[in-house]
This record gives structure tokens, C-alpha cells and sequence, in this order.
């Protein structure tokens, strides 16, 4: 593998890293004191520059932050997701002694995932996922929650936009099943994947079939799923020896996937050459458990982890194909 | 596999017992259970989840049971049972203590909940022996290591303060303008229905009422949504129809139908050697100069002037892949085999061109179809008649890729047979498909030995150099790529693909300034081909890509906008090449 730009936030454990949709070379991570379980949460925003990772602006919050989403329409705004069941939105240009711009209330629990929809309407669109088993969609232009999705059983993990289908979003959950929604009906989901024997952490869309979605669970097990057939899991992907943490497909191949996991590890698969990872990156000495591809860096990608660092790299495995 | 621990589970335990000393008491459900038989009922609990199966029904009431393990067994660190527990306790000792703000109580629960995490870690796991996670738990535990205080209240301040300083803010006109040059840039949508669908609308109804009535939502679906849902139910009706759903709905759907997508060759709009009275000879007289890129021009004039011209086509197909330019390869190698279904030729440079398009399925078919066709093998396929593939059907065209990997493994399978069934002898071609289908399995280094057993036989064949090249890079082995390429160029110098490749092989090793005169060199030799200046030549927008990205990372994003408008003349003079 080539250069890795490394940083170490020192007393911060990373939870989510994600970098900007408008500048290849910027990232943000949210980062906790004493892993998440108490103390403060931190918004870090880092510059990838030639003389490596450089941190350009940071936030404290006085509670665990847990995910980040970067806007879509504006190349400045962040919005977290916290242990205090609120959504922060945060402008890189202000101190940080301003705080945030604004602060959503209205879950009752830890908001757990947060994702902006990469849909441009007229709205800013962004969707939470809470332990109280709710997930909400929000204006964050007036920062009022507009729906609220119930009927996952347990707390829900993440919710993700379909980067494909209008106003649909999938969602995961401790019940063990993922579900599909159509934004409009709040009531039930479009589709129940029985998804697997375990609670579910993470789910992402394939983005090059609207119809395929990835999802992995706490017993180390990565599902791929093609709606046209809910009953059945198209392939498993079942090397990670502990909790897969998060999951992601690659936006320059439909056939890559990039997980992280409780076993140290991050992995890179092909789920159209085989079932058992194509490369396996072990730099971390505790859980992985944010990863995220760079859309302007064709096989760039940056992962954090609870030893206090956070890492961009290119594996060599997600490099471009030659022709 | 084993049982990982149930890390949000305990983040939640912890984080609830926090709450709970934070906030003020709530109501307490009385029906949950009297104080006097709480010890008991921990007890007799416990005894249940030793392994015993059944469950009684007044233990279902006072839990919400934890998703169960497949024998039954409550997993050991199941969350909701020791919130349910920890509720409870808590509860009866605030209510039966004079003192509530006794912090000890708390600490202890805390100290059970990482207790029993500790307990299902795997200790032989050297990963955990230096986990200072891990070790974090154990100070816990051991009183080592206080969580931080957290004043009563603190998030709800907090979060309040800012609340109400951003509404004053906004009644006193502050922030205003901030929020609206972000909230309200209009930027057009991905979707098509930013017109017919009116977000404000519909926000507004839905703080009006809570339920949406079915009509009004209906009114609002746009027909990208319509097709996904409804096309979705309809999948699911005729999955129900089938008799052995499991394995044959695949074969029921056949949306991925990609020859309508290359039906038609675009041509280049303007060219300038149109009229050429010899148009194919002249081309394979470029083409053997290594003139890619005029070569293109004539055989797109000689196919134009002969549309039933197959070898025009077939060299127009090969030469547009040289080009980096798959896709209209591939409209005109379906054109050549539309004439001859049987152009080996054709069929091998096809299967390339899917490959490199990441058609996987396409690739296998048309791999299949080159065994079909050529007389040396096309016995290997008859072979087993009961078997769909070795008969030679098609296999069904579909987007999902569930088989893929095992039709892969079938095809290479034959070209294994293939090769085995002339052990003296090799054949190049063979080696190449093999090559190809190891690629597509992400085999690189036995894909490496095939296209060199391919050169022995073909030293003079700079397509092979090139993929040989490309696979190396593929397989992490860039530097060795770079001799590859070299050799390709040395063959053919006007190699267009090649001098990407070598571009991109440079960006892997680091070498990103030099990767970006490769890109040029590549796009100047495209540019070059229009004899007469100011005629639109097709760039590949592969390069132009690549352009891009090497841009970023010599952090010269302000060339982007001479990238966008294709401005090479700048980045010559940029990058100091001289054409």
C-alpha cells in the first residue's frame, strides 16, 4: 500500500469520518472522550495536504457525537448527530467559540446515524436514526423535523438516503431487519429484510443499481440484498471475525465494498470475483469504526478508529483499473 | 462465530444510568413489580438464563425480551435486560432511600454492565490483551477510572442556550442572510421533478396534520418512484408465482439488455479524411505506423462509405480500444459481428472491451461465444448438453450479480479445458481469454503468466504488452507495469491507452507529475489526428478524468476550470510539454 497521512487526536476516539463532497482534499470526523461513553464529543475538520493531514477547525460539544454528515449544498456546513438526541449543524469558517448554527431537538433518545440526502431540492433533506427507534427526516433551512418513521423494534442504528431512487432511504436496526422507506409514509416501511441473526449496525446502497443494498451485522456478517427478492441475501461476506461496524460500496465500481469492524481491521471486497475479501488493512490497535471513500480521489479512502487516529491511504486493491 | 460484544449495548446501559441521575424521577410504572419480590425475581431469572428454553409468560411482561440466539439462550450481555433490571432497581432504591443524590448505587450498576462485557470478551484474543479499550473497561471496573461528571442538566442547557440564541438571533435579523445564501441556493436538481413537486407544500401539510391521507401522497409521485415501487411489487408477484423461487426467479428478468445501448456507432462529427479514396488501406497503413488516431478517422470513413465492410469494422473497433475509447469499440465490434457472428477477432477484443466497462456478465457471454466459434474448441461446449452453459445458451443477461462469480468460474473452467486439450501447443488467444477471465476474478498473477505465455508466441502483439502492463498494475506491481508499457509504446508508439495506463501506473508509484505529461502526451495524439485545426476531435473523457485527479493531488485545483473546458493548449503550457 502507499503513504498513509496519519493523525492522532490524542484522548479522542474517532466514530465517523466522512470527507467533503466539494473538496477531495478535506475530511471531517467526529471524535469522543472516554469512547463515546461519556465526556465531550469533538467535530474535527482535517486538510489532506503534501505535508500530510493537517487539522484546519475544530468543535467541542459537551456530549458524545456519534455520526457527521457533510451538506450537499453548502461546502462549509457539517451537521452531527449526538448522545444528546439532538442534530448540530456546524460552519467550518465560524470559531469555535461561536458553536454550532443551530441545534435540532426532537428525539428522545441518542441519534445514533445522520445522513444529508444528496437530492437537491429546494429543502435540505437529512435524516436521523435514533435509539428510540425512530428515524427522522428534516428541513434543516428551518431545522423542523417533517416526518418521523416508526416501526423498527429496537434502536436504529443508521439510515441512509438511495442515492438512486427519489425520497426513499433504507434503515437499520438492533430488530435485526433492515427496511425501506418512501419518505411520504411515515407509518411503515416500503419493504422488512429480515436481514440477519444479529443486530444490524450499518447499511449503504449500491450506487450503481438502485435495487442492491449492503448490510452488516454484530455477528461479523455483511449481507448484499437485491429488493426484488427480500427473502433471500444474493451473497455473504463473512471474514470479519467480530462486529462489522459500518459498511460501504464503492461510487467508481458497483461490484466494491469497503467494511470496518471491532476486529481492527478494514477490508475491501468484490463481491463479483468472490466471497472472501480482496485486501485487508490491519493499522489500528481498536475498533474501526468509521471508513469512507474520497469521491474526487478515484481509490482514496480514510478510516478512524478508537485508537485515536484517523487515516486517508489508497489500498491498492481499490486503485482505478487499467484498461 | 463467536459473540462479539454488544458495544451499544453498553453504551446505552452506561448512558442510561448517567440519565437517570440527571433527571428528575419519572413515574414508575407500579405494575412492574413490588420492591419485596425483586431479589427474588433477579434469582429466579437468572436460573432462565442458564440455557433453559422456555420462558414464562410473567417474565415475557416484565421484559421486552432481547432478540434470542438461535438455542434460545438470552445472549449473556443483553442489553434490555439489564436496563429493564437497572430501571427497576434503580427506581425501588431512590423511592425507598431518603437521600437521592446517593452516587455510589449508580457506580456500582455501571460496574455489573462493563463487568459482565468483560466476561464475554475473548481473552485468549491477543487483540484485546493490548486493547487499551479494553483496559479502559478494567479501570472502570476497578474504580481506576472515574467517567467524566456531568452536571445535571448539561446537554439540555447547552443545547437550549443555543436554541434560544439562534432564535434571537434570527427575530433580531442577524443571521438572516447567513442562512439564507446556504438554505435557500437553488440548486438544480438530480431528479427531474423539482418543478411538479413543491417541497414547501408539502412541508407545510405535513406540520398541518400528522397523517397523510394515500390519495394526496399519491399525487406527489413522481414517475422515477412509481417505476421503482410498483416494478418492485411487481417482482415480488411473479417471485410468488414461481415454483422454486430460490433458484429461478434470476432467470425470469432480462432488464439489462446492453446491446440496445451500443446500437448505434457514433461517428466523429467532423472528418477531415472523409473522402479519402482508400480509406481501410490507408487505415492499416496508419495503424501499422502506430498512428492511432487517424487510423480511426479512415476506417470510420471506410465503413461509412461501406456499412457491410466487416474487417472495416472489426479494425475500427480494435483501434477505438487503443484509443481508450470503449465504448464506441464496442458499437463497432456488435457491427462487425452483426456481419459475421463468427469474427474471433472481434469476440476477444468484445470480451476486453465489457471487461474494461465492467460488463462482467457481458465479458463471460462473449468469452463463451469465442469457444463457441472457434472449431479447435467448440466440442468443450456440447460436451454436457444438460447443462445450460456448456450447450452454449446464453446465459440470461441480468443486472444482479449472484452468479457472476460462479458463471466466471464456470467459463474459465472451459478455457482451462481448452487449454488442457492441446498440451503441446500453446494457443495465445486462449491464453488471453484465460487471462481476461483471471483478471475479472481478481487472479492477477496467474493472469501475468498467461499473457507472458501469450508473448512468447506473439512478442510483436503491443495489445497483449498493454494488458500484461495493466494487469501487473492491477495486481499492485506497478513498477514492473511501467516496463510493460514501455514495450507497448516501443511497438506502437501512438498506443493512446498505453500512455494512460503508464499515467495511471506513475500515479500509483507516487509519481504524480510525471503521470500528468503521460496524460497529456495521450490527449496531444488525440488532438493531433484532426488534420485541418478546429475540428472537434473526440478526446477520451477517461484521460480527461484522470487529468482531474492528478490535478488535485499536485494541489492545483485551480486548473480545474482549464479541465472542465478541455483547454489542453493551457495545460501544455502549464506542464511545459511541447507538441
Amino acid at each position: 500500500m502507499s503513504f498513509v497521512a496519519a493523525f492522532t487526536t490524542p484522548g479522542l476516539h474517532g466514530y465517523s469520518v466522512r470527507f467533503s463532497p466539494f473538496l477531495g482534499a478535506r475530511l471531517a470526523v467526529v471524535s469522543c472522550q472516554q469512547y463515546g461513553i461519556s465526556g465531550t464529543g469533538n467535530v474535527l475538520i482535517f486538510d489532506n495536504t503534501s505535508s500530510g493531514l493537517v487539522l484546519r477547525q475544530s468543535f467541542v460539544w459537551g456530549e458524545s457525537l456519534f455520526d457527521l454528515s457533510w451538506s450537499e449544498s453548502n461546502a462549509n456546513i457539517v451537521v452531527t448527530a449526538g448522545g444528546d438526541g439532538c442534530l448540530h449543524l456546524w460552519d467550518v469558517d465560524r470559531t469555535p467559540e461561536a458553536g454550532p448554527v443551530n441545534v435540532l431537538k426532537g428525539h428522545s433518545r441518542e441519534v445514533y446515524g445522520v445522513d444529508w440526502c444528496l437530492a437537491r431540492y429546494s429543502a435540505n433533506l437529512v435524516l436521523s436514526a435514533s435509539w428510540d427507534k425512530t428515524v427522522k427526516l428534516w428541513n434543516i433551512g428551518d431545522g423542523r423535523c417533517l416526518n418521523t418513521f416508526t416501526g423498527h423494534e429496537h434502536i436504529v442504528y443508521s439510515a441512509v438516503w438511495s442515492p438512486l431512487v427519489p425520497k426513499c432511504f433504507a434503515s437499520v436496526s438492533g430488530d435485526r431487519t433492515i427496511r425501506i422507506w418512501d419518505i411520504r409514509k411515515s407509518y411503515m416501511a416500503g419493504i422488512t429484510l429480515q436481514g440477519h441473526e444479529a443486530e444490524i449496525l450499518s447499511c449503504d446502497w449500491s450506487k450503481y443499481d438502485q435495487n442492491v443494498v449492503a448490510s452488516a451485522a454484530t455477528d461479523g456478517s455483511i449481507r448484499v440484498w437485491d429488493l426484488r427478492n427480500p427473502r433471500q441475501f444474493l451473497k455473504q461476506l463473512s471474514d470479519h471475525q467480530y462486529a462489522v461496524r459500518r459498511v460501504k460500496f464503492s461510487p467508481f465500481d458497483g461490484n466494491v465494498l469497503l467494511s470496518c469492524s471491532y476486529d481492527f481491521t478494514v477490508k475491501t471486497w468484490n463481491i463479483g470475483a468472490q466471497s472472501t475479501a480482496i485486501e485487508v488493512i490491519e493499522h489500528h490497535t481498536e475498533f474501526v469504526y468509521g471508513i469512507d471513500f474520497n469521491l474526487h480521489i478515484p481509490g482514496q479512502i480514510a478510516d478512524c478508529s478508537w485508537d485515536e487516529t484517523v487515516k486517508v491511504y489508497s489500498p491498492v486493491s481499490l486503485q482505478p483499473a487499467l484498461r | 462465530m463467536p459473540t462479539s460484544f454488544r458495544m451499544e449495548s453498553l453504551l446505552q446501559e452506561i448512558q442510561d444510568i448517567e440519565q437517570m441521575y440527571s433527571t428528575p424521577l419519572g413515574d414508575v410504572p407500579l405494575e412492574r413489580g413490588h420492591g419485596s419480590v425483586n431479589d427474588q425475581w433477579v434469582q429466579e431469572y437468572r436460573e432462565f438464563t442458564e440455557g433453559e428454553e422456555k420462558q414464562s409468560e410473567w417474565i415475557d411482561e416484565y421484559l421486552d425480551l432481547a432478540p434470542q440466539s438461535k438455542t434460545g439462550e438470552l445472549l449473556p450481555a443483553s442489553s434490555l435486560w439489564a436496563k429493564e433490571f437497572l430501571d427497576f432497581s434503580v427506581e425501588e432504591a431512590v423511592k425507598d432511600a431518603s437521600d437521592s443524590t446517593d452516587q455510589t448505587a449508580p457506580l456500582d450498576e455501571v460496574i455489573a454492565t462493563v463487568d459482565e462485557l468483560l466476561r464475554t470478551v475473548d481473552s485468549s484474543d491477543p487483540k484485546f490483551k493490548n486493547s487499551k479499550f479494553i483496559q479502559f473497561l478494567h479501570g472502570l471496573r476497578d474504580g481506576s477510572i472515574k467517567l467524566a461528571e456531568k452536571p445535571v442538566n448539561e446537554s439540555d442547557l447547552v443545547a437550549d442556550k443555543w436554541i434560544s440564541e439562534f432564535t434571537e438571533q434570527q427575530s433580531s435579523g442577524i443571521r438572516v442572510d447567513d442562512e439564507d445564501a446556504w438554505v435557500h441556493e437553488y440548486v438544480k436538481t438530480n431528479f427531474s421533478d423539482s418543478e411538479d413537486w413543491s417541497w414547501e407544500e408539502w412541508s407545510r401539510e405535513m406540520h398541518a396534520e400528522n397523517d397523510l391521507s394515500e390519495q394526496w401522497a399519491e399525487d406527489f409521485k413522481t414517475n422515477q418512484e412509481i417505476d421503482f415501487w410498483e416494478n418492485l411489487q411487481r417482482q415480488w408477484e411473479d417471485l410468488a408465482k414461481l415454483d422454486n423461487p430460490a433458484q429461478d426467479w434470476l432467470s425470469q428478468y432480462d432488464n439489462f439488455d446492453t446491446s440496445s445501448r451500443y446500437k448505434n456507432y457514433v461517428f466523429e462529427e467532423t472528418n477531415p479524411l472523409l473522402d479519402h479514396p482508400d480509406a481501410f488501406k490507408e487505415g492499416l497503413d496508419r495503424l501499422s505506423k502506430g498512428e492511432i488516431s487517424n487510423a480511426v478517422l479512415l476506417f470510420e470513413a471506410a465503413v461509412r462509405k461501406q456499412p457491410d465492410h466487416e474487417e472495416a469494422w472489426q479494425y475500427l473497433g480494435t483501434t477505438q480500444a487503443a484509443n481508450e475509447q470503449d465504448l464506441s469499440a464496442i458499437s463497432a465490434l456488435l457491427k462487425c459481428l452483426e456481419l459475421n457472428a463468427g469474427n474471433l477477432t472481434a469476440l476477444m477484443a468484445l470480451a476486453v472491451s465489457y471487461t474494461n466497462e465492467s460488463l462482467q456478465q457481458n465479458a463471460c457471454n462473449t468469452l463463451k461465444d469465442w469457444i463457441k466459434a472457434n472449431p479447435k474448441y467448440s466440442h468443450l461446449l456440447s460436451a454436457d448438453s444438460a447443462d445450460p452453459l456448456l450447450s452454449g445458451e446464453t446465459f440470461p443477461k441480468i443486472s444482479s450479480f449472484v452468479n457472476t462469480s460462479d458463471y466466471l468460474w464456470q467459463v474459465r473452467d472451459i478455457y482451462l479445458k481448452a487449454v488442457q486439450s492441446s498440451p503441446q501447443q500453446v494457443d495465445p488467444d486462449v491464453q488471453i481469454g484465460l487471462g481476461i477471465l483471471l483478471n475479472l476474478s481478481t487472479d492477477y498473477d496467474k493472469a501475468i503468466d498467461c499473457f507472458r505465455a501469450a508473448l512468447q508466441l506473439k512478442p510483436e502483439d503491443a495489445m497483449v504488452w498493454n494488458k500484461l502492463g495493466a494487469t501487473m498494475s492491477n495486481g499492485g506491481r506497478s513498477e514492473e507495469a511501467v516496463e510493460a508499457f514501455r514495450h507497448a509504446l516501443s511497438i506502437v508508439p501512438g498506443y493512446v491507452r498505453t500512455l494512460h495506463n503508464l499515467g495511471l501506473a506513475c500515479m500509483n508509484l507516487g509519481a504524480d507529475r510525471e503521470s500528468m505529461e503521460h496524460f497529456l502526451a495521450a490527449l496531444n495524439l488525440q488532438k493531433s489526428s484532426s488534420v485541418s485545426k478546429g475540428t472537434s476531435v473526440a478526446m477520451s473523457d477517461n484521460i480527461w478524468a484522470s487529468v482531474r485527479t492528478v490535478l488535485l493531488k499536485l494541489g492545483r485545483s485551480d486548473l480545474f476550470p482549464v479541465c472542465e473546458s478541455k483547454n489542453l493548449e493551457m495545460l501544455n503550457k502549464e506542464f511545459s510539454i511541447n507538441v
